[in-house]
């Protein structure tokens, strides 16, 4: 006959693996579950930083794209002759204007005061000479605006491409700080682990009292068996 | 990471990395598509079908034409005022006038290449203020397409273009007053030998290098 303590030894062990089972079954599934947490969290993450990444590059790019436009040849060469025309006529005095279209009381003005009373055809001569004057200085008046539009004058070509540049520098700055710090949150995010399920004290009970009837088992049973073959020898 | 669970997780957690790999992928090459692209624009932009040189050739006239017409009135008064010295001292058939003719020749040709030259390099920086120009958008397009490059593009965009002004001032005296009638009025000028050369051969008629028949 078996010894009854190994038999309950036996059961013991057996009913305590099995519950020791169950309890490693949890740990699994509750792992199972964390995990796929940490995988829509990673999921969440990551294309909420993409949108926002992108929505940020799209700033940009508008800013970018929009200088790129206001540099074009044509928009360069139009802005260019819009300040010469506004420096030409900067420069130009009302008075030289005048004498330049022919005004009589403009280019009397301009007469030495002897000449007044000279003949008709003398002063003609002489109005004439202070017209033309007056044509070829505006001449070069419109080649000194057009020289300076293109340089430092108020308005002129580089003074405007840098004004473009620095207003669309500064919103690609913006967005590119904005970019590097949800970059730099996005990286914390990503070095979020799944939450680790670790075996507690019930299952590691079970699993020893298992052991334990186990062992009781064993020895019932191993001493029983060495008594029946001392018998039959 | 991942994956601790078993092995339907662990696989799980590899999907997520191989889908975001993949998206990566994707999203690099959209970039680079757009950095190409970007690229070409600014290209074509500035490239010579657009700033040509009958852009900076425009420039460049500008230039001459504020500059040479102050030039020729210069001119035209030298010789206008030399030719009523040479008169009043009865110089104006004669070597020495012909050396004076020489000498403002001379400076008029020197003067005229020293503002073309001055136009040129005017042009130059011109060229060089657009090719700066066109930097600062290709910063700026690396800036938008690389958000670690924006910092950088912040420290050069303070350097911006600058064209290097133009003569705008009214030239100055470009030619040297060469006073005719006395000799010692014009030696200054020319050297008291070549003066007294000049001079000497004004009162004979001859002309300098002339040949003098004796027979």
């Amino acid at each position: 006959m078996c010894d009854p303590i190994s038999i309950i030894g036996l059961g013991f062990s057996i009913g305590s693996q099995i519950m020791s089972m169950q309890a490693q079954n949890d740990i699994a599934n509750q792992q199972q579950s964390a995990n796929d947490q940490w995988v829509a969290y990673q999921r969440r993450q990551s294309q909420d930083y993409l949108q926002r990444d992108e929505n940020l590059r799209r700033n940009a790019e508008a800013a970018r794209s929009g200088s790129l436009e206001e540099l074009s040849a044509t928009k360069q060469t139009e802005a260019q002759e819009n300040e010469a025309a506004r420096l030409t006529d900067e420069l130009t005095s009302e008075q030289l204007a005048n004498q330049a279209e022919g005004d009589p009381n403009a280019l009397a003005s301009a007469m030495f005061s002897g000449q007044q009373n000279g003949s008709e055809y003398s002063k003609t001569a002489i109005q004439g000479h202070i017209q033309q004057a007056a044509i070829e200085a505006r001449k070069r008046i419109a080649a000194l605006a057009e020289v300076q539009s293109y340089g430092g004058s108020q308005f002129g070509l580089t003074n405007r491409a840098n004004t473009i540049f620095n207003t669309a520098g500064q919103d690609i700055r913006l967005a590119g700080n904005e970019r590097a710090g949800i970059l730099s949150a996005h990286n914390v995010a990503k070095a979020v682990e799944p939450i680790k399920i670790t075996q507690g004290g019930g299952g590691s009970a079970w699993g020893g009292l298992a052991q334990a009837g186990a062992k009781i088992a064993g020895e019932g049973l191993g001493s029983q068996m060495a008594s029946t073959m001392r018998s039959s020898t | 990471m991942g994956g601790k669970g078993g092995g339907a997780s662990n696989n799980q957690a590899v999907q997520l990395q191989m889908q975001q790999a993949q998206e990566a992928r994707d999203r690099e090459n959209a970039r680079q598509a757009r950095l190409n692209q970007g690229k070409s624009a600014i290209d074509n932009i500035f490239g010579a079908a657009n700033f040509g040189d009958a852009f900076y050739n425009k420039y460049r006239d500008a230039g001459l034409n504020y500059t040479m017409p102050q030039l020729e009135s210069q001119y035209a008064d030298a010789k206008r005022t030399s030719e009523a010295d040479l008169a009043r001292a009865g110089l104006l058939r004669s070597g020495a006038a012909g050396f004076v003719q020489n000498k403002l020749t001379e400076q008029q040709g020197v003067n005229e290449a020293a503002l073309k030259a001055k136009a040129d390099t005017d042009t130059a920086e011109l060229r060089k203020s657009i090719a700066a120009q066109q930097q600062q958008a290709y910063n700026q397009l690396y800036a938008t397409e690389d958000p670690t490059v924006a910092a950088n593009t912040a420290a050069s965009s303070a350097a911006n273009a600058q064209l290097a002004q133009p003569q705008q001032t009214a030239l100055g005296d470009m030619f040297k007053p060469i006073a005719i009638g006395l000799g010692s009025a014009i030696t200054p000028v020319l050297g008291q030998a070549e003066a007294n050369r000049a001079l000497s051969s004004g009162r004979t008629g001859r002309e300098q290098g002339s040949q003098t028949n004796t027979a």
